[in-house]
């Protein structure tokens, strides 16, 4: 490796002790270890899918000449086969992760290719959620036993398809332990290894797979669950705002983002008075929405009582805290007029609030997205009323300078502390 | 919690067993139909949907007769009931009662109860059929749902029809004839 020959240079120099040359060997010898072994992880995940895929072609090529005991034997054996390298990964080698993910995976699309190509052969007509519904239940155990993250994000597509698909009692209670369970996994491999490439892609994938599960809450009243969605996007925030996210690039963190972006859409969507008309008309139904509120309500809560350090920084983030006048909007505010109030001056909180924090900090992302904000409250506005071309005019340029201004403040900026 | 190894296999091949269990089970349940059960045959009626997980199939539409019945509040509009099934003069399939327990001594199938003019137009329950796809080889499903459209154009009863097989209420959708011929001979 170059990295190598570069230290033997420096230590030839006299810039690095030999003891120092040694030391940094070692450090990029072990990380070179690590990222290879995680390379294994992805080969085996891919090539046991790969292989998985391939059998069903393979077999599905001459699948009308065979007969119907060779149909059901084809339909069996890959799952049995698995099962068994899966038993002898187990015994020989518990702690390969390259193995437990490859088993995980494989044994996932095993079990669904098992109970449809017997369906098949037998015409059984079976709905496409109850099919799920089997799937899930019969692989769910599979993420407690070989911990594997690949089970774990097959059965968070699964399950939310399936609630979304079926969407009865019995379908949110199975997909809510589902949820559960994955977000116990992740939170233990967070704890071990708050780095690893699993982490992140759950960060995404996690929050989206919710994002659209929430809506299977609906039942009649909709608003409701509109409110439910404020709080999610909410809950999302403040836990890429915890400890262990903090600190991650926003590319490792879709906490952070999903829930801002979500929260902007939201906002931006009842300050037009449409929205926020039917949006403060709800009545007080008694529906399953109120279970997705009240769950919801429950992390936010003990993020509140538990994590004060927390909570005392996200107080004074106005995008972290929207949920509460928005909330007081919805069930106590009668008036179109005083919502709508709230709700712009609530955007322009938060704009303004950016831009000072871009200006204070140096951080030309922080400043755009603030200003961005304002623009996007200020375009909203001029579909909802008649105004005048001349003070549309003069508004746009006020921005525009705003943004070329505080852009150029900041590069000024930094280029003297560069100096 | 740190669970030992030994555990962890325990509990694997528990599941291994479970998750094979579901897949046998039906294969056995479909077989003890195929091999012990009474013959019927439903007459169709003629579409071709797509289902991303189980490849083409053709669709079947039965002609079914809805059963009369002196009161259809005792009946729920979606509840699973038991109704009886017998052949009529033609040797085709008929469903003709309806019971809220097994019946004894006569063929079944358990469907769910459909209740379409509530005390208005007669005092009718109708059903839906458990059996409206028969799976095939995806070139020749589109052949094979054109021979069964064109069948079901003429009315002569004898043109297309489901052979299904039932015993103690379980069924398996054996054939479906098209104008006298399997639908897996027509290519």
């Amino acid at each position: 490796m170059k990295i190598f020959n570069q230290i033997q240079e420096l230590q030839n120099q006299g810039v690095i002790s030999p003891e120092t040359a040694l030391d940094i060997s070692d450090y990029y010898k072990s990380k070179h270890k690590e990222s290879s072994s995680r390379l294994t992880v992805i080969y085996s995940v891919i090539g046991s899918i790969l292989i998985g895929l391939g059998l069903i072609l393979l077999f599905a090529h001459n699948w009308d000449e065979m007969p119907k005991i060779a149909k059901t034997i084809v339909a069996i054996a890959p799952l049995a086969i698995t099962q068994i390298l899966g038993g002898y990964f187990m015994y020989k080698k518990p702690d390969n992760l390259a193995a437990r993910e490859g088993i995980g995976s494989l044994l996932f699309i095993c079990i669904g290719l098992s109970i449809s190509m017997v369906s098949q052969i037998y015409n059984i007509v079976g709905s496409l959620d109850s099919f799920m519904q089997i799937w899930l239940l019969l692989t769910i155990p599979l993420l407690l036993i070989l911990r594997s993250s690949m089970v774990a994000f097959l059965a968070t597509i699964i399950s939310t398809s399936y609630v979304i698909l079926d969407g009865d009692v019995l379908s949110l209670v199975i997909y809510m332990v589902t949820i559960g369970l994955i977000l116990i996994h992740f939170r233990i491999l967070n704890k071990k290894e708050p780095n690893s490439n699993y982490i992140n892609l759950a960060s995404w994938i996690i929050p989206s797979a919710l994002s659209i599960g929430l809506c299977a809450f609906e039942q009649r009243n909709d608003e409701l669950l509109f409110l439910s969605y404020f709080w999610l996007f909410t809950l999302f925030i403040w836990v890429g705002n915890s400890k262990s996210w903090k600190d991650k690039s926003n590319f490792r963190n879709g906490f952070k983002l999903i829930g801002f972006l979500g929260i902007l859409v939201m906002l931006t969507m009842i300050s037009f008075h449409e929205v926020a008309d039917k949006f403060i008309t709800y009545k007080m139904d008694f529906g399953q929405e109120w279970v997705s509120l009240f769950l919801i309500s429950i992390p936010l809560l003990l993020i509140i009582i538990l994590k004060k350090g927390l909570f005392a920084v996200l107080k004074k983030d106005q995008l972290s805290m929207a949920f509460i006048p928005i909330t007081f909007v919805f069930f106590f505010s009668q008036s179109e007029i005083i919502s709508a109030i709230i709700v712009n001056a609530l955007i322009l909180i938060i704009g303004i609030q950016k831009v000072l924090l871009g200006l204070k900090n140096n951080r030309l992302g922080q400043l755009n997205i603030g200003l961005l904000i304002i623009s996007i409250l200020v375009s909203c506005r001029f579909f909802d009323y008649q105004m005048d071309l001349l003070l549309r005019g003069i508004v746009f340029l006020a921005l525009g300078l705003g943004f070329l201004l505080s852009n150029l403040k900041i590069i000024k900026t930094r280029k003297n502390e560069n100096q | 919690m740190k669970i030992n190894k030994k555990t962890i296999l325990i509990l694997f091949i528990f599941v291994a067993i479970v998750q094979l269990a579901v897949p046998i089970s039906m294969i056995y349940k479909k077989e003890s139909v195929s091999k012990g059960g009474e013959i019927y045959k439903f007459q169709t009626r003629p579409i071709d949907p797509y289902d991303p997980f189980r490849g083409k199939y053709i669709t079947l539409n039965f002609d079914r007769k809805p059963i009369e019945v002196e009161n259809t509040k005792e009946w729920k509009n979606g509840e699973m009931a038991f109704f009886t099934i017998k052949k009529d003069s033609l040797g085709y399939a008929e469903v003709f009662g309806i019971h809220k327990s097994k019946p004894k001594n006569v063929d079944f199938l358990k469907m769910k109860v459909n209740i379409y003019h509530r005390g208005t137009i007669g005092k009718t329950i109708s059903y839906t059929l458990p059996f409206d796809r028969f799976y095939m080889n995806e070139d020749e499903a589109l052949n094979a749902e054109r021979e069964y459209e064109k069948a079901n154009r003429n009315s002569h009863k004898e043109n297309a029809y489901a052979i299904v097989k039932i015993l103690d209420g379980e069924h398996v959708l054996e054939d479906v004839i098209i104008g006298g011929v399997s639908a897996k001979d027509l290519k």
